[in-house]
């Protein structure tokens, strides 16, 4: 009887500090530019950012210094593929590289003299296709079509050279790699890059969000804030405190992946269902590294500063820009203690990848753990930090 | 002059005592650590041989030489598509019945590879080799196969290759990542730091303040000698010793990053003294500024080139000293430019700090004005 009558008040002060927060927070003007209106701004910078979606038509240089028919062939061929698009250099090759160093253009094809004579002679002369691998997406995507153009020129040219040598040419093996592209066929930017960068974005969101609604509790602001936390059920009062921002901050997420999804006509390959789930653990776990980094400093400048580190730590650990399998095993290490690592995987498993059955589950489960960690980690210094005492 | 020299030396024994900008090296430290193998080799790929001949045994061999590709032997698909599925293996290659059989009698084969595409860099660096790999086992077998038919060697590698088709990388050999991220990402580190550092510092002397309390430019000006000097430490260390420790790719010398440095520095103190008049308090700098690195490293053109952005978003992001700055450090780090081949860059990142002083001082200007017309009304 004892323990319902404990439930019914912990339920209460749970009540009473989520209302009292939730009406702080609507006349709060920082809470409206945390919440929505600079995260919505952001997004559409990120969104025009990625517009295009998938790289086409990269700007290449060509250098042809044989003008035959073969030459132009090729050229005329490449030209008329998807990935590259050709900007004839008359000056020669000093311009092209010229243009190849400033990135105004990612690959420079270089055609020799000759070229078509060398060929049907038998002298094997070589068409050159450099790309600029620091500029990767771009100079990458720009050699696509080359590689399938030179074997096909290889193909056509081959009878006419065999009867040259007077010998009939036995039927030669082809091998033909198809290259299926799971996930994400298109090679789409806007389904791996900006919605990690949203997801990364939002995570900044919540731990400054955090920092600030918590410090408000703490003397450096109490004075000018009415407070909500007191020594006597902290924790109910923390969680009914925090937990408006749970629901905001989730709900801002699932309508930014819900605008990139319906603005772009993507499909979802697994359950929203789970990605509201993983969603509402990830804010959970943000808040759980807001609330760590507000009691381990002395003030809440001192934490924003640190939430500067989380920006390019995160956004390296997570496995966007270098895979994951691909890092040294200290950064892999790192990378599985980050909460952005397992939030991107669980989504993009359900957002992309056709996931296993229990993929959603094992994320919200890995992200779980971040708040009961924090919550043993905190319990005693959340006290010290907000100094209840009288004085 | 005076007042200068002595808030300069206050300011920077202020700074040192209290390094809180120590924080960006450790960032950096961290951010660095991923990028110690350079570039990625030995990707894990599934190969599933349902041949098991000398052919399907020499093409695994092969493929596991492939400097991208790690092979990890598989007895069926379900078992390799469930480690694709959780991020185990980057690529699944199957090896048909028959492949060698095939193969032999000159047949036409097509050989199933289901990639993970997800990161579209690892994605592509295995299709590279995987193609590489099948074309030069194409090659030797069509080979024996062209000498067995009575063509001398001259003559089999002509009509194998009629035309030598070669794709070159250029500026970042054998694709490390480090060299395609780090500068982006040392740049907006340091951008991010000496702008929240110096935002609040000028936040303390913006205009409307009472005509008593406001400070001689000198004072202004010692603040942000004091900031520009540990920031050119800063900049030559993660620039300079950083590199060169970690032995990533560093051409330029060191006086030629401090002409692209210097005005990177001078750029970004102007830009901070111009949102110190828009932003309202020391907490907005932090609740607005936090989240504008992340973004900033889409658009500087590093990981997605320009010429794939809209107009509005070119113009946002030719607004921001980082921008620039990054593609003069890669210009001359990486594609071993000149400093003078880089003086556009230079003249730009200049022009900015000309015209973000300018509008900071005009608005510092007109808020004083205003504050004294309204003091002289009441």
């Amino acid at each position: 009887m004892a323990l319902v009558e404990q439930l019914k008040r912990d339920a209460w002060r749970f009540v009473q500090a989520f209302n009292t927060e939730t009406r702080l927070a609507t006349r709060s003007w920082t809470i409206h530019w945390l919440g929505w209106i600079w995260p919505l701004l952001l997004f559409v910078v990120i969104s025009g950012i990625y517009k295009a979606g998938t790289l086409q038509d990269m700007p290449v240089s060509v250098v042809d210094e044989d003008h035959s028919s073969l030459s132009r062939q090729l050229l005329r061929q490449l030209d008329a593929g998807p990935h590259a698009q050709l900007v004839t250099q008359t000056a020669g090759l000093p311009e092209a590289l010229r243009h190849m160093q400033a990135a105004d253009q990612y690959g420079l094809l270089y055609v020799p003299r000759d070229f078509e004579k060398d060929v049907l002679a038998g002298r094997r002369p070589s068409v050159q296709f450099y790309y600029n691998s620091l500029f990767y997406a771009a100079g990458f995507y720009s050699t696509q079509d080359f590689a399938g153009l030179a074997a096909l020129l290889d193909q056509q040219v081959r009878p006419v050279l065999a009867a040259g040598m007077g010998k009939p040419v036995p039927s030669l093996a082809s091998v033909s790699v198809s290259f299926e592209s799971l996930y994400n066929a298109s090679g789409n930017y806007i389904y791996y890059q900006q919605f990690a960068a949203i997801v990364h974005l939002l995570q900044l969101f919540v731990i400054i969000a955090t920092i600030h609604v918590l410090a408000r509790e703490a003397p450096e602001l109490r004075a000018s804030s009415p407070h909500i936390l007191r020594a006597k059920a902290l924790g109910v009062r923390l969680l009914g405190k925090l937990a408006p921002y749970t629901l905001l901050f989730s709900t801002l997420l699932m309508v930014e992946l819900f605008l990139l999804v319906v603005l772009n006509g993507a499909v979802i390959k697994g359950s929203v269902g789970w990605m509201l789930a993983i969603t509402i653990c990830y804010v959970v776990a943000a808040q759980a590294i807001g609330l760590l980094l507000f009691i381990f400093t002395a003030n809440r400048f001192s934490a924003y500063s640190l939430v500067g580190m989380l920006i390019g730590i995160a956004q390296t650990y997570s496995g966007v820009l270098i895979p994951t399998l691909a890092m040294p095993l200290p950064a892999q290490a790192i990378s599985y203690l980050e909460p952005l690592t397992h939030c991107l995987n669980g989504l993009f498993d359900q957002f992309l990848r056709e996931a296993p059955a229990n993929s959603g589950a094992y994320a919200c489960l890995k992200l779980s753990l971040y708040p009961l960690v924090t919550y043993m980690i905190a319990k005693q210094r959340l006290r010290k930090r907000l100094d209840f005492s009288p004085a | 002059m005076e007042n200068f020299w002595n808030v300069l030396r206050q300011s920077l024994k202020n700074m040192l005592g209290k390094p809180l900008w120590l924080l960006l090296v450790l960032t950096v430290c961290f951010a660095s650590t991923p990028y110690l193998g350079r570039t990625i080799d030995d990707l894990p790929v599934a190969v599933i041989d349902m041949d098991h001949s000398s052919a399907s045994r020499e093409l695994a061999r092969m493929l596991d030489a492939a400097p991208k590709i790690g092979v990890r032997a598989y007895a069926d698909l379900p078992a390799a598509q469930a480690d694709l599925a959780w991020r185990q293996l980057f690529a699944v290659i199957v090896i048909p019945v028959d492949f060698e059989k095939r193969l032999l009698r000159g047949e036409q084969l097509v050989v199933p590879v289901f990639g993970d595409a997800t990161n579209r860099i690892a994605n592509g660096q295995i299709q590279q080799d995987i193609s590489a790999t099948y074309n030069q086992l194409l090659r030797d077998h069509n080979g024996e196969l062209l000498a067995r038919s009575g063509f001398s060697a001259v003559q089999t590698q002509t009509l194998l290759d009629p035309l030598v088709a070669r794709l070159v990388d250029l500026y970042n050999p054998g694709a490390s990542f480090a060299a395609i991220v780090l500068p982006g990402l040392v740049t907006l580190i340091l951008q991010h730091g000496l702008l929240l550092s110096s935002t609040r510092v000028s936040l303390n002397l913006r205009g409307g303040t009472p005509r008593s309390l406001r400070q001689p430019l000198s004072t202004r000006l010692g603040r942000y000698a004091a900031q520009l000097l540990i920031w050119i430490v800063l900049a030559m260390l993660l620039y300079v010793i950083w590199p060169y420790i970690f032995g990533f790719r560093q051409t330029s010398p060191f006086w030629a990053l401090l002409g692209i440095v210097l005005p990177f520095l001078l750029a970004v103190l102007a830009f901070s003294e111009f949102l110190a008049e828009l932003l309202p308090s020391e907490e907005a700098v932090y609740l607005t500024l936090t989240f504008v690195t992340l973004p900033l490293f889409y658009l500087a053109g590093y990981t997605w080139p320009p010429q794939a952005m809209p107009d509005w978003v070119l113009l946002l992001a030719n607004a921001i000293p980082s921008t620039w700055t990054i593609r003069a450090v890669a210009e001359m780090n990486q594609m071993d430019l000149p400093l003078g081949a880089v003086g556009p860059h230079i003249l730009v990142l200049l022009a900015m700090a000309a015209g973000y002083a300018l509008l900071g001082t005009l608005i510092y200007q007109w808020r004083n004005w205003r504050t004294d017309h309204k003091a002289a009304a009441a």
